[in-house]
C-alpha cells in the first residue's frame, strides 16, 4: 500500500526506473560473460533479453511518460488561469511530492481567498447596513410614501414603496442562499423601479417550468437581480422600441438552469469571446482584481459566488449575437437544503477546522 | 421538469496545442431536436470526437444522461453511446440489414443466432417506419434514405439517446427529407434526442425546437420561440445575402441558346435513355432525386464508368466523357479529391492546359508567365506553398483556377457546396459565377438546392430513369422547396 502511494509521484518512478534498467543492465552483463565462457549463443537468454527491454520500453510509455505529459499539461492550464477548486485527487500522479504538496497549498490559498472575497462583499453588505440604519430608512420612506398617498400621487407611493421593498432584501436580508420565490420578488420589484424610468419601452417575462417545486430551490443571494440590471442597461436600454427581458427557469435530473436574455443590442464576438473566457478562468479574476472593476464586477461576481458555493462545475455562461440579443445562462445544483450543498463555503469551515487555512 | 440527455459545459479541446473548442456549451433535452449552425467548419470534426469518444479535455466538463463522462481533471473515460450519420456510411458492407442491426451492435451478447426471431423483432421497427425493407438485404444495394433510416434503426435498437445527423440534405432528396422529418418527431415523442446540423438556417427551422449557431468553435447563442424565424440570423450572412441578391437574376439574359453539351439516350446499370442539353454560358442544376442514379452519372461523366448506350455531344460532336478538355468535371470535395499532393501549385494548376498551349511542359517560361498572371488573383504566397499548406478555400480555388486555364466549354460541379462553411461557400460561388462570366457553362450535380438554386438559369429533376421535370428561372417558385431566398423568385426582383 505504501509502495502505491509512493509511485503515484513521477519522481519515484524515474528512480524505480533507473534501478530497473540497472538490474536488466546487469542481467545483460551476466548473459554476456555466460556467453563468453561457454562460447555458444543459446536464443532463450536473448527471447529473455528482448522481452526485459520490451517491458522497459512499455513501463517507461504508460509509467512515466504518459503520466508526466498529463501532469505538465495540468500545470500548463494552472498557468493559463483554470484553477483547482476542488482538492487534489489523492490518487493524481504528480511530478513529485513537494509538487503535490505546492498544489494543496496553492489550492487551499486560492479557496480561502475566494472566500475572504466573499466575506468582504458580506461585510460590506453589513457596513453599508450599520451605516444606512436601515429602521430609519424604511420608517423615511414610509413617511414620503404616506405623505404622496395623502397629496394623491399614487405614482410616488408606489415607486416609494417598491424602493424600501428592494432596500429591506438587499440589505437586510443576509444570507447566502435565498429561494427562486424571493430572488424573482426582488427581480420584480427592481424591475417596477426601472420602469418609473423607462415606462413601456421595456417589458419583463418570466417563465418558470412546469415543476411545481421550482419556487422552493435555493439560489444564492443577488444572482438575478443583477444581471436583469446588465440586461436593461447594456442590453434593452440602448435598443429602439421595445425592449422584452426574459428570466426562464428550467429543472433538469439535478441542475437548475437559469436563462436571462434579451433582445437588445448583443455583443461582438470579441467582446463575448472575451466575457466568457474570464468567466471560465477564476485564476485570472483573482489575477487582475483591479481589471474586476474595469469590466463591471456584476457577472464576475455572481460566477465566483457560484463557484465557491457550488463547484467549478457550475456557473454562468454568456451567449450572445449582435443585434440579436443576449442570454446569460446560469447553472446551480438544484437542492432546497442549505444542509445538502456540500462545496464552496463548507469547504472553508473545513479548512479552518482542520488548522491548515492561512486566514 | 426536463430531463438532460446531454451537457457540456464550458469545454475547451485541444489538439496539438491548437484549440478547436473554446468554452462549448450545449445542453440538449429528452425528446428534443436541436439545430446546430455551423457558421464556419471551425471545430466541428472535434466536436464530434468530443461528443462521442470523450478525449481528454483541456478544460470543461461533459454530462450524459446527467452523468459526468468526461472531466478536464482527469478520470476514466469510455465512449458515449450517440450516434453521428452523416455522407459516410457507417454500417458494415457486406452483412445484412439484420445483421447491421442486431448482430454488430454493441452488447449483443447471444451465442446461436436465432435469426427469424431477430426478424421478427426487427419488423415492427421497420412497419414504424413505413420502411419496406428485407432484413437480408444487403448494406450495399440500399438507397442513400434507406441507409439513414437502418442507421437511425440500429441507434435506436443500440439505445443511443442522442443521434447527431450531419448535412443529411445533401445525401437524401426533399420528398424524402420530408419523411425523415416525419420519423425524427416519432422517435423524438418516444424520448430520443436529435442535433441535426446544417448550415442552412431555413432547413433548421423546418424541423427543430431549438437552434444553436456555432462560429469558431463556440456556440455563440441558442435560438428558441420567436427567434426561430429567417430574419434573425440576417446579420450573419448579410455579406452572402446580398452578394445573391445583387447577381440573382444577372445572368438570365445572357443565354445565347447555342447547345454545347447533349446528352443523348444515355442508358447505364440505373439510367435508362437520359436526355438533356446545356446551353453556352447558362448553370443548369441538375437535382438527383434517386441517389444511385446520382452516382452512376457522376461516374459516366467522369469517364470512370461506360455507358451502355447514348452519346455525349460537346459543340456537336460526340466526345468521351473527360477525354475531351471541352467538357471539365469539379469532384464533390475537390481539395480533397483533385489535387495531387506530390506537385507544386504551378504545376497542379497547369495540369490540364496542355491541349492549349502544348509546350507547358517543356517550357518554364510559359509557367512563369502563368504564375505571374494568376498570382495577382490567387496571391502569390499559395505558389510557394505545398499542397497540404493550402487552406480548403485556397485548394477549391486552384481547382476552379484550373479548370479556368483549361478553358472548357461545360463544367460539371458535383455537389460544390456539401460539407463547406458560409465564407467558403461565398467563394466556390464566386468562383462559378466567373466560369459564367467567361461564358463556360456551368452544371451544378445536388442533391441539396439551398445554394445552387441562386445562381440556376434552369434546374432539372431527374428521377428513376428520366427527367422528371424542367423549372425555367421564372418557374422557380413553383419547386416544391424550402430554401433562402425563396420568396426572391416569386417576385423575380
Amino acid at each position: 500500500m505504501k509502495i502505491h502511494t509512493e509511485m503515484r509521484f513521477i519522481s519515484n518512478r524515474v528512480a524505480a526506473f533507473a534501478v530497473a534498467v540497472f538490474i536488466v543492465l546487469l542481467v545483460i552483463l551476466a548473459v554476456c560473460v555466460y556467453l563468453v565462457i561457454k562460447q555458444s549463443f543459446p536464443w532463450q537468454p536473448l527471447l529473455v533479453l528482448i522481452i526485459a527491454v520490451a517491458a522497459l520500453l512499455a513501463l517507461w510509455w504508460f509509467w512515466i511518460f504518459k503520466p508526466y505529459v498529463a501532469s505538465k499539461d495540468e500545470i500548463s492550464r494552472f498557468l493559463d488561469g483554470y484553477l483547482p477548486f476542488d482538492a487534489i485527487d489523492k490518487n493524481e500522479v504528480m511530478l513529485s511530492p513537494f509538487t503535490y504538496q505546492e498544489f494543496d497549498r496553492v489550492s487551499k490559498i486560492l479557496r480561502s481567498s475566494q472566500t475572504v472575497n466573499l466575506n468582504k462583499r458580506q461585510a460590506q453588505y453589513l457596513a453599508l447596513q450599520n451605516q444606512i440604519n436601515p429602521h430609519f430608512l424604511y420608517n423615511t420612506l414610509d413617511g414620503i410614501r404616506s405623505e404622496a398617498l395623502i397629496a394623491g400621487m399614487d405614482n410616488v407611493a408606489d415607486m416609494t414603496e417598491a424602493l424600501a421593498t428592494f432596500f429591506r432584501y438587499t440589505i437586510s436580508k443576509v444570507e447566502n442562499l435565498v429561494t427562486v420565490e424571493e430572488e424573482l420578488d426582488n427581480c420584480r420589484t427592481y424591475f417596477k423601479i426601472q420602469q418609473y424610468r423607462f415606462g413601456d419601452r421595456i417589458q419583463l417575462h418570466i417563465e418558470l417550468d412546469s415543476d411545481d417545486n421550482i419556487m422552493h430551490y435555493l439560489i444564492p443571494k443577488l444572482t438575478l437581480q443583477p444581471i436583469l440590471e446588465n440586461s436593461i442597461i447594456h442590453g434593452t436600454e440602448l435598443k429602439i422600441g421595445t425592449g422584452i427581458s426574459t428570466i426562464h427557469m428550467e429543472k433538469t435530473q439535478s441542475r437548475l438552469l437559469i436563462r436571462i436574455s434579451d433582445d437588445g443590442i448583443g455583443m461582438d464576438e470579441d467582446t463575448l469571446e472575451d466575457l466568457n473566457r474570464k468567466l471560465g478562468k477564476s485564476g485570472e479574476q483573482l489575477a487582475n482584481a483591479e481589471q474586476e472593476k474595469k469590466d463591471g464586477i456584476a457577472l464576475f461576481n455572481v460566477n465566483n459566488r457560484i463557484h465557491l458555493i457550488f463547484g467549478e462545475e457550475y456557473g454562468m455562461h454568456i451567449y450572445s449575437i449582435k443585434n440579436v440579443g443576449t442570454d446569460v445562462e446560469i447553472t446551480i445544483p438544484a437542492t432546497t437544503r442549505e444542509h445538502e450543498i456540500k462545496k464552496g463555503v463548507t469547504y472553508a469551515t473545513r479548512s479552518t477546522a482542520d488548522g491548515t487555512r492561512d486566514v | 421538469m426536463q430531463r438532460e440527455v446531454l451537457r457540456m459545459e464550458r469545454v475547451t479541446y485541444k489538439e496539438q496545442d491548437v484549440t478547436y473548442l473554446q468554452n462549448f456549451e450545449l445542453n440538449i433535452y429528452e425528446g428534443e431536436i436541436v439545430g446546430l449552425l455551423p457558421i464556419n467548419a471551425y471545430g466541428l470534426p472535434a466536436f464530434l470526437h468530443v461528443l462521442r469518444s470523450n478525449p481528454p479535455l483541456y478544460y470543461g466538463y461533459v454530462y450524459y444522461m446527467d452523468t459526468l463522462v468526461n472531466s478536464w481533471q482527469g478520470m476514466k473515460r469510455s465512449s458515449n453511446r450517440i450516434s453521428i450519420i452523416g455522407g459516410q456510411s457507417s454500417l458494415v458492407e457486406g452483412q445484412s440489414v439484420l445483421s447491421n442491426i442486431f448482430i454488430l451492435r454493441p452488447g449483443f451478447k447471444q451465442e446461436i443466432l436465432r435469426m427469424n426471431l431477430l426478424k421478427k423483432q426487427l419488423q415492427p421497427f421497420l412497419d414504424d417506419m413505413n420502411l419496406s425493407i428485407s432484413p437480408d438485404t444487403l448494406v450495399e444495394q440500399l438507397t442513400a434514405f434507406e441507409r439513414v433510416m437502418v442507421e437511425i434503426l440500429r441507434a435506436v435498437v443500440a439505445g443511443s439517446h442522442l443521434i447527431v445527423l450531419l448535412e443529411i440534405s445533401t445525401i437524401v432528396n426533399d420528398s424524402e427529407i420530408a419523411r425523415l422529418h416525419e420519423i425524427m418527431k416519432h422517435y423524438a415523442d418516444n424520448g430520443t434526442s436529435f442535433l441535426y446540423a446544417s448550415p442552412h438556417f431555413e432547413e433548421l427551422l423546418q424541423i427543430c425546437d431549438r437552434a444553436a449557431i456555432m462560429t469558431d468553435g463556440c456556440i455563440v447563442k441558442v435560438l428558441s420561440g420567436d427567434q426561430m424565424k429567417p430574419d434573425t440570423l440576417l446579420n450573419f450572412d448579410s455579406e452572402y445575402d446580398m452578394r445573391v441578391r445583387r447577381t440573382l437574376h444577372i445572368w438570365s439574359d445572357d443565354n445565347t441558346q447555342k447547345v454545347v453539351f447533349e446528352a443523348k439516350n444515355i442508358t447505364g446499370q440505373y439510367i435508362k435513355g437520359l436526355n438533356f442539353q446545356v446551353y453556352s454560358g447558362e448553370c443548369l442544376v441538375i437535382q438527383n432525386l434517386d441517389n444511385r442514379i446520382f452516382h452512376e452519372l457522376i461516374h459516366i461523366l467522369t469517364g470512370n464508368e461506360p455507358m451502355a448506350e447514348g452519346t455525349i455531344l460537346v459543340e456537336g460532336c460526340a466526345v468521351k466523357p473527360c477525354k475531351n478538355r471541352k467538357m471539365a468535371v469539379v469532384l464533390e470535395r475537390p481539395g480533397k479529391t483533385m489535387l495531387f499532393k506530390p506537385m507544386s501549385y504551378l504545376d497542379n494548376l497547369c495540369m490540364t492546359i496542355d491541349e492549349r498551349i502544348p509546350g507547358v511542359w517543356m517550357d518554364s517560361k510559359i509557367r512563369k508567365s502563368i504564375r505571374l498572371e494568376y498570382s495577382k488573383i490567387l496571391g502569390d504566397d499559395v505558389f510557394d506553398k505545398k499542397i497540404d499548406d493550402l487552406t480548403d478555400i485556397e485548394k477549391t480555388e486552384l481547382v476552379y483556377m484550373r479548370i479556368m486555364l483549361q478553358r472548357p466549354d461545360i463544367v460539371f460541379c458535383v455537389q460544390p457546396f456539401k460539407g463547406m462553411d458560409m465564407a467558403h461557400r461565398m467563394r466556390i460561388r464566386e468562383l462559378q459565377e466567373m466560369f459564367l462570366v467567361h461564358g463556360i457553362a456551368v452544371v451544378i450535380l445536388t442533391i441539396n438546392m439551398a445554394d445552387a438554386l441562386s445562381l440556376a438559369n434552369r434546374v432539372i429533376q431527374i428521377k428513376e430513369n428520366t427527367v422528371l421535370t424542367e423549372y425555367e428561372q421564372k418557374d422557380f417558385s413553383k419547386l416544391p422547396l424550402t430554401v433562402p431566398w425563396h420568396s426572391l423568385y416569386h417576385t423575380g426582383s
